[in-house]
C-alpha cells in the first residue's frame, strides 16, 4: 500500500484526534516496508527487525504530537527508526573482538579478496562483504557504529546524516573520523589473527 | 595507512551492492501490538498527568496553611527581633 503525503498527514490527523485504529493500521501497512528496510540495513540479526518495527511505530504513535505536519512523516519515521536501532546496540553491553576464527566461510573469502585487494567475480562476494562489515561495525560503541554504517552502507551524506541522528554537522564528521580509526584498528586486528 | 583505507573503502562498496530481502508484508500482529503499547505509553504519562494534578491543590491548601500557621504564630516582638537580625549585619 502506498500513500500520498496528504494521505499520510490525514491518518496521522485522524490519530491525534481521536486515537483512531484503522487511520494508525494503514500508516504501518503503507511504511512497513520502508521502516523495515532501513533497520534491516543497519541491524546484522535479522530476528530483531520486527521487534524494532514494532518499537518504531509504537513511538511514532505515541509521540504523534511532537510531529510537525508541515513536513513529510517519512523522514520523521527514518529518524525514529534509526534513534531505535542505535539504542538496541546501545544496551547491548559486550562489544565482540573479531577473530579470524569466528568468520563464515564466505566472510573469510570476503576478507581474503579485500586483502589481496582483488576484484571479485561479479557480484559474488557482496552479501558476505556486508556480513563481514557488519560483523566489524559490532566491534564499535552503537554511535560509531551508526555514523559508519550509514556513511558508507547506506552512502549518506554528512547532511543527510545530522537531519537523521540530530547531530550538528561537525560531529557528525568528528564522529566518524574517530570511528572509522577505530574499524582500522579492528580490520588490522582481524588481519593480524590471520596472519 | 592510504592502503588499509583503499581496502575498506572496496569492503563498503561491495558491501553497498548486496541483495537485501524485500520487506513488503506486515508480519501479523505487528499494528495491534505497536498501537497497545503506543496506548500504554500515553496511559502511563496520562496517569502521571492526573496524578500531578490532583496533588496540585492539596500542596496549596497544605502551603497556605502553614502560612497562616507561622503568621498567627508570629508575636509584636517577633516583628522587632526579625528588624534587628536583618540590621545587624548590614549596620554592625
Amino acid at each position: 500500500m502506498i500513500l500520498t503525503d496528504s494521505e499520510s498527514r490525514a491518518c496521522m490527523a485522524a490519530w491525534l484526534r481521536c486515537s483512531d485504529e484503522g487511520a494508525a493500521r494503514t500508516l504501518v501497512e503503507a511504511f512497513y516496508p520502508f521502516v523495515a528496510s532501513l533497520i534491516r540495513r543497519h541491524v546484522a540479526d535479522t530476528g530483531c527487525v520486527e521487534d524494532l518495527a514494532q518499537q518504531t511505530f509504537a513511538r511514532c504513535f505515541a509521540k504523534a504530537a511532537q510531529w510537525d505536519a508541515s513536513k513529510p512523516l517519512e523522514p520523521w519515521l527514518a529518524r525514529i527508526a534509526i534513534n531505535q536501532c542505535r539504542d538496541h546496540y546501545r544496551a547491548r553491553r559486550v562489544r565482540p573482538e573479531l577473530r579470524w576464527g569466528d568468520l563464515t566461510e564466505g566472510e573469510q573469502e570476503a576478507m581474503q579478496a579485500t586483502l589481496i585487494a582483488a576484484e571479485p567475480k561479479a557480484d559474488t562476494l557482496n552479501d558476505e562483504s556486508r556480513s563481514l562489515m557488519l560483523r566489524l561495525l559490532d566491534t564499535l560503541s552503537a554511535d560509531d557504529r551508526m555514523v559508519l554504517s550509514l556513511l558508507h552502507l547506506d552512502g549518506k551524506s554528512t547532511d543527510a546524516i545530522a537531519m537523521l541522528t540530530g547531530w550538528s554537522r561537525t560531529l557528525v564528521k568528528v564522529r566518524a573520523f574517530r570511528a572509522r580509526l577505530k574499524l582500522r584498528a579492528a580490520f588490522e586486528q582481524l588481519e593480524a589473527s590471520h596472519s | 595507512m592510504n592502503e588499509l583505507n583503499q581496502r575498506l573503502e572496496q569492503l563498503a562498496a561491495r558491501a553497498r551492492n548486496a541483495t537485501m530481502p524485500p520487506s513488503s508484508e506486515v508480519p501479523f500482529g505487528l499494528a495491534a501490538r505497536a498501537i497497545a503499547s503506543a496506548r500504554a505509553a500515553s496511559d502511563t504519562s496520562a496517569l502521571w498527568t492526573r496524578f500531578s494534578l490532583a496533588a496540585l491543590p492539596v500542596a496549596a491548601v497544605a502551603t497556605t496553611a502553614c502560612l497562616c500557621w507561622s503568621a498567627s504564630a508570629m508575636g509584636p516582638d517577633a516583628h522587632d527581633l526579625a528588624q534587628v537580625f536583618i540590621q545587624t549585619p548590614l549596620f554592625p
